[in-house]
């Protein structure tokens, strides 16, 4: 095949047996990879009523068919699982050099089932693949396990683990790989600590076959046409953390728990301000020609030391913004936590958020916590992160996420999130269309089931009133099925969702690698059976319309700032004619006739 | 002298496109492959992630690598001046990646292959960063690149 290796690892954890078999074609071709893949695999072979923290859940790591095929920004990888945060079909994605360890060792996806009895690592050696003990890293941070594992394998083994949080099961724990790139969301690291898996360890010396070599030559005019123009200069120079004045300067950069959209001390958590304090050089992840990554390190000297990657935007809002801490050492140093323990850090950042809110309010005391939680005491949040990872105290209750929390302590609403996930970093009151997007997405309050800052923000493809309900339910239908699509291809979302020929790039790419002629309707189609499929997944566990919700903060308290100011969300009437264009129902269920239209039974 | 790929270590961003790229010009029997494993340059980075350095033959004056070579299967080539190996004399014995201190020559399917500097290398144009260039070939810069080579090995 081209594009895909053609082999399915299946590790059963409870025997500790590994079985290889051939990856079927037609599945390849209806799905491609990615989250798509790994849905209908679910489906197909999923107790769906498991306990995501039970031996039934299965863990999948796939890759796609455009993983290490010099396409833009080929080198990522996702976990797929039901999420013990929200409930719901998950697929957490991350970059790095596993990834491409992963596919260059012969295979498209892992299937993990059942429960190890004691702590277990999976060793890919190409060929050669092996349960072993883990009891050398149990315990460890996911930095001291990488390099544990490295010297009982192969020093050039590509490490994924998790840390302390995972097998501590907090429900937002993540899977960290290469030291600090994350597949942060919905708890995908709590599910592989309860199977007893520490880490996966791949060394792969093998190739990817593609179709038309000439085409992906194309590749790099793209990427030098991309490092010219004004956002890849930006994006190389500033990375994520560029956002930081894109959101404040649109008054969308939540604040104080959503409170507000303006973030005064947003200066000093900024891109420029990590170029000046902590950067020690840009990085890029595998087959990358952005390189957003940030490598950086806190000032000898300083209140706060370490080193390792970050904080990308979305912690800069999390663990910043919306907790109102404006000191980047202090948020450099809670990113360097949520790596080494390996937590999500936007929703830990979310939980802290909800709990600082429940604090003010008088509903959690000091004595609850064991030490006051005001807004913007970092060394608080520094504190309580740790006490997450480890599940001690009220970090227990913590760890079992921002929902939880707000529900316990008798204010559900100061929850900000959908599905029990926390939101990403933008304000849906200023960008209504967000707001749809974060209701309907799959797995909750994510950013990277889509995004609409391109339509809403920076007017791509046509300028579009941000703050009104007209044409979002289309253009949001748009940017989730083209999503789904560029992640089932095992690729990055920001050069294909930044460009506005980005589908058309990657209906090429495709095309070229596989051999498969595609065009963009093609894989928006696609897309939108991947995301049907997500969404009948949901709807068998008993989700529909109600849990489509976003928090009243969104629906009814007004916006503060700039241009949203008295402004809300209006979700009921965008949520209508989104179904509608769906072809589910009233209720969100998507109809027999739709589903058969894409091919799904 | 003639060419060679010349590295500047402060652009480099470690995205390894360049033995991505690189590797699709060794393919065979046509089946075209990003196989990186097999490319003839390779990047690393130090222990405390402060260095990202691409090794690639630096087309030395008195190559070591031929020195080592008990088949003499490598050679200069006088038109091109280029540093070359003779796949069919190669023992595949590994003595040349011992000898060389630059670690620029490597073991794929048990022969040494090393850059022989394509006309229009691909790693050179895959490497958006702008950290590779072909260059003529010049002592200076050759030491300072061994140099960090050598600071930095596979």
């Amino acid at each position: 095949m081209n594009g895909w290796m053609g082999t399915v690892l299946r590790v059963d954890l409870t025997v500790g047996r590994v079985t290889k078999e051939p990856l079927d074609p037609l599945l390849a071709r209806n799905y491609v990879g990615g989250r798509g893949m790994a849905v209908k695999i679910l489906l197909d072979e999923l107790k769906m009523d498991c306990d995501p923290l039970g031996p039934d859940n299965m863990l999948i790591f796939i890759n796609g068919p455009l993983t290490v095929t010099g396409t833009l920004c080929s080198g990522r990888y996702m976990v797929v699982t039901k999420s013990p945060l929200t409930g719901t079909i998950c697929s957490s994605n991350s970059g790095g050099y596993f990834p491409a360890a992963f596919k260059t060792a012969g295979y498209d996806v892992i299937i993990f089932t059942g429960k190890s009895k004691k702590p277990v690592y999976l060793w890919v050696n190409d060929d050669h693949v092996e349960l072993r003990d883990a009891g050398a890293c149990w315990g460890r941070d996911t930095r001291e396990t990488c390099d544990i594992i490295r010297r009982e394998t192969h020093k050039e083994a590509c490490v994924s683990c998790i840390g302390p949080a995972g097998e501590n099961l907090v429900r937002y724990a993540a899977i960290i790989n290469d030291g600090a790139r994350a597949a942060a969301r919905s708890g995908v690291g709590a599910v592989m600590g309860a199977k007893g898996l520490k880490a996966v360890a791949i060394r792969g010396t093998g190739g990817v076959r593609v179709a038309d070599p000439e085409t992906l030559l194309k590749s790099t005019v793209i990427a030098d046409h991309i490092k010219k123009a004004d956002l890849g200069i930006a994006f190389a120079e500033f990375g994520t953390p560029l956002f930081v004045d894109v959101m404040n300067a649109n008054n969308i950069m939540p604040t104080k728990n959503f409170q507000e959209g303006f973030f005064e001390a947003g200066d000093e958590i900024n891109g420029a301000e990590i170029i000046d304090r902590t950067l020690v050089r840009s990085k890029a992840c595998y087959g990358c020609a952005l390189n957003c990554g940030r490598n950086t390190r806190l000032p000898e000297g300083g209140k706060y030391q370490g080193r390792g990657d970050g904080p990308e935007y979305e912690t800069c809002y999390s663990l910043g913004s919306n907790i109102m801490v404006g000191d980047l050492e202090a948020l450099t140093k809670m990113n360097y936590i949520c790596n080494e323990t390996g937590l999500d850090t936007m929703d830990a950042g979310s939980t802290i958020s909800a709990a600082m809110e429940l604090y003010e309010m008088g509903r959690i005391t000091a004595g609850e916590i064991g030490f006051p939680l005001v807004w913007g005491d970092a060394d608080a949040a520094i504190q309580l992160l740790y006490m997450i990872a480890s599940g001690e105290g009220f970090g227990r209750e913590a760890g079992m996420g921002g929902r939880y929390v707000a529900e316990k302590y008798g204010a559900p609403d100061v929850f900000m999130g959908s599905k029990g996930q926390g939101f990403a970093g933008y304000h849906p009151r200023g960008m209504v269309g967000q707001g749809l997007l974060y209701a309907t997405s799959p797995e909750g309050g994510n950013h990277t089931t889509g995004n609409t800052i391109q339509p809403e923000i920076n007017g791509i493809p046509e300028p579009m009133d941000p703050l009104s309900a007209e044409g979002k339910a289309e253009m949001v239908i748009r940017r989730q099925n083209e999503t789904a699509f560029i992640e089932a291809c095992g690729v990055c979302l920001f050069p294909y969702m930044l460009m506005e020929e980005g589908t058309e790039i990657i209906a090429e790419f495709y095309s070229a690698v596989t051999g498969l002629e595609h065009t963009e309707d093609d894989v928006r189609r696609i897309g939108e059976r991947i995301f049907n499929l997500e969404r009948e997944f949901n709807r068998r566990l008993g989700f529909d319309r109600k849990d489509d919700s976003l928090p009243k903060r969104l629906t009814h308290e007004p916006h503060t700032d700039g241009i949203a100011e008295g402004n809300v969300v209006p979700l009921e009437e965008m949520l209508d004619s989104y179904y509608r264009l769906r072809g589910w129902d009233s209720n969100g269920v998507p109809t027999g006739d739709t589903l058969g239209s894409l091919g799904i039974f | 002298m003639g060419k060679r790929i010349a590295f500047n270590e402060a652009l480099c961003t470690n995205c390894h496109l360049c033995s991505m790229f690189c590797s699709l010009v060794f393919t065979e029997n046509r089946i075209y492959q990003f196989r990186p494993s097999i490319a003839r340059i390779r990047v690393t980075e130090n222990a405390e992630d402060t260095l990202y350095v691409a090794h690639v033959c630096l087309q030395c004056e008195v190559p070591a690598c031929a020195e080592a070579c008990p088949a003499d299967a490598i050679t200069r080539n006088p038109v091109t001046g280029h540093v070359e190996i003779d796949q069919e004399a190669c023992l595949g014995c590994g003595s040349c990646t011992e000898a060389c201190e630059f670690d620029g020559v490597f073991m794929v399917n048990d022969k040494a292959v090393k850059c022989e500097v394509c006309d229009e290398p691909l790693c050179v144009r895959a490497c958006a960063a702008g950290a590779l260039q072909l260059v003529d070939w010049d002592a200076a810069s050759v030491l300072e690149q061994g140099e960090l080579y050598r600071e930095v090995p596979l």
